[in-house]
């Protein structure tokens, strides 16, 4: 057994050295650990160390774990050299599913049999991915978004072969490296987060050609409405602050409910299971003084002259 | 003509003393007007008063106009009185049509002929609220976000007797008391932000119905994720940052465009006069520098 506790991890392979890749790279360096990529791109390695250099003034404002070093950064020949003794493998190669697939056998063949191999992919089936692998049981889908040294959450998505003990861990491990991580049921293409991003964008796309307004309002109306609130308050408490003192009882009340009961008793429980210990008045407490954060905290895009 | 100048109005009356009603009647007294509001519930002016004092700190923080001052706020009884000396009107009654068309014909019938009339409903037909109106040309949608003396986006919309000069000054009248309007070029139900809230909300339920994540993680998906972006900046943003240095002409080459030729030449067209003269770098650098911001400042609910 050579798979480490997930709060055990010192080494981690980074195989794709793009935005992606590099950004994970980053915060991997910055929560303390070795950290070696590959990547056949000419020129990868400088490419790698410019992302890295420009994330690391941001990782060190929000706090290096003890020992963070971009020293411990190194670039390996190819992948098999880079994930031999590795403790966990962050896949970011281009999102092409036979790309990626291929990529997962050549993994799979040189890493240590239980070591945990995670792709970032922001679309496909991990059960694709994992399909010519020999240990696919240690295959995970761990999604991260842009800027991946920034930004806290990973969807891990198992496939069909995938250890629920694989799963696990990834999740443990994410949120020991500082992450936010949240496990999928069940696979799903594009899993969560970016199903939601893209029927927001087919909704801006269908309001312009329409004619309702432009691209520019679209941000504005974002950006100045309810994603002041995204930052700090999902959809599901947003629509808990909506109901005013009743909450989300009283928003079902009022603007009644289309769905079965089943699904209402299941949001109910959600809401109860996140803030039944608060008021409605502490949470909107809470609400306007994360809104100041934003209102007072934000800068608009730099003007040139 | 009665109608001064957007920056000139003194008086602003708030019909309708709900959270929303009220939220406005906050903002309005930081941005230095006279408020008078009017609410038919009992307890109405309490509630209502209750409401500005815990908006007031906020608002001190963020800045007062000059000559700001909550003792500008006055309540009455009837809609008759509140609109007498009315320099711009603010509608903020339960999100009922037929009650909110009742009472733009009691408005239109008692305020001052060229004083306009706003409604803060978030989904109605401004051709319809106007429809009983003897002077329908002055009356728009105003709609707001909560709460509405932090939130900064007010939707404008015009209905089809609406006097296109209305909708002008009402757009300026909100960006004087330092709103961020939006005009639409035409309504639609729901207008544009409720609309993505909308169908978020939709995928979200269904994700959960089909067993793929928990209302929990559907929270977690957003706050911790793209959600972190879009208060800074917005969908078609996110899109041109997510090309890397090709921008969003290189992210469309990437993931295709869903919508039409028209929407993709307005989308680079839109990126390209508001980024045009900056670079990739000089974007992500502002992208990260505001969530490093965001990401230390905010807090759990319950944290304090």
């Amino acid at each position: 057994m050579t798979r480490p506790a997930p709060d055990k991890v010192d080494r981690v392979a980074c195989v794709g050295g793009g935005y992606i890749g590099a950004g994970w790279a980053a915060g991997y360096l910055a929560a303390g650990k070795d950290v070696v990529m590959s990547d056949p791109g000419p020129d990868a390695e400088a490419k790698a160390r410019v992302i890295i250099d420009q994330a690391w003034p941001y990782l060190e404002r929000l706090g290096l774990a003890e020992g963070a070093s971009r020293d411990r950064f190194s670039f390996a020949a190819n992948v098999a050299e880079a994930v031999g003794d590795a403790h966990f493998v962050q896949e970011s190669a281009p999102d092409r599913e036979d790309l990626k697939i291929d990529l997962f056998k050549q993994m799979d063949a040189a890493a240590p049999a239980d070591i945990v191999l995670a792709s970032s992919s922001s679309a496909f089936l991990p059960s694709r991915l994992q399909s010519q692998c020999n240990h696919p049981e240690r295959v995970v889908i761990g999604h991260p978004f842009a800027p991946s040294y920034l930004i806290p959450l990973v969807e891990v998505v198992g496939g069909e072969a995938t250890d629920q003990e694989a799963i696990d861990w990834a999740f443990d491990f994410y949120e020991a490296t500082g992450r936010k991580a949240m496990k999928l049921k069940k696979e799903v293409m594009a899993y969560v987060s970016n199903r939601l991003q893209h029927v927001v964008f087919e909704e801006a796309a269908s309001l312009v050609a329409q004619g309702v307004c432009d691209y520019q309002d679209i941000d504005t109306s974002v950006a100045y409405g309810p994603g002041l609130r995204w930052a700090f308050a999902g959809p599901v408490t947003c629509y808990h602050l909506g109901g005013g003192k009743g909450g989300v009882r009283h928003m079902i009340d009022h603007f009644g409910w289309k769905r079965d009961d089943e699904a209402k008793d299941q949001l109910i429980a959600a809401v109860d299971d996140m803030y039944g210990h608060l008021s409605m008045d502490e949470l909107e407490r809470w609400r306007d003084e994360n809104l100041m954060v934003m209102l007072e905290g934000l800068k608009a895009p730099p003007k040139k002259a | 003509m009665t109608r001064p100048t957007p920056e000139a109005v003194q008086t602003v009356a708030c019909v309708g003393g709900g959270t929303i009603g009220s939220g406005w009647a906050a903002a309005y007294l930081a941005a230095g007007k006279d408020v008078v509001l009017t609410d038919p519930a009992p307890d109405a002016e309490r509630r209502a008063r209750s409401v500005i004092d815990r908006a007031w700190p906020h608002l001190e923080n963020l800045g007062l106009a000059s000559g700001a001052d909550r003792a500008r706020f006055r309540f009455t009884t009837t809609v008759a009185e509140a609109l007498s000396d009315a320099e711009f009107v603010q509608e903020s009654a339960p999100e009922d049509e037929a009650l909110k068309i009742k009472v733009f014909a009691e408005m239109d019938a008692h305020a001052r002929p060229d004083t306009i009339l706003s409604s803060s409903s978030s989904s109605y037909l401004p051709t319809h609220l106007q429809s009983k109106c003897s002077r329908p040309e002055r009356v728009v949608i105003g709609h707001p976000f909560a709460p509405v003396y932090l939130c900064t986006l007010v939707e404008v919309v015009a209905g089809e007797k609406t006097d296109p000069e209305v909708t002008a000054w009402t757009a300026a009248f909100y960006e004087s008391v330092g709103k961020r309007s939006v005009v639409l070029k035409k309504e639609i139900e729901g207008y544009i932000a409720n609309r993505f809230q909308m169908v978020l909300n939709q995928e979200a339920t269904q994700l959960v119905e089909a067993g793929v994540c928990t209302w929990e993680d559907i929270d977690l998906s957003v706050t911790e994720g793209p959600g972190l972006r879009w208060p800074f900046l917005g969908p078609l943003t996110t899109n041109h940052l997510a090309g890397g240095r090709g921008g969003l002409a290189h992210a469309i080459e990437i993931w295709g465009w869903g919508g039409n030729d028209e929407s993709h030449a307005a989308a680079l067209a839109s990126v390209e006069t508001r980024y045009g003269d900056l670079s990739m770098d000089e974007m992500e650098t502002w992208r990260d520098e505001n969530l490093v911001r965001l990401l230390k400042a905010r807090t759990a609910p319950g944290d304090d």
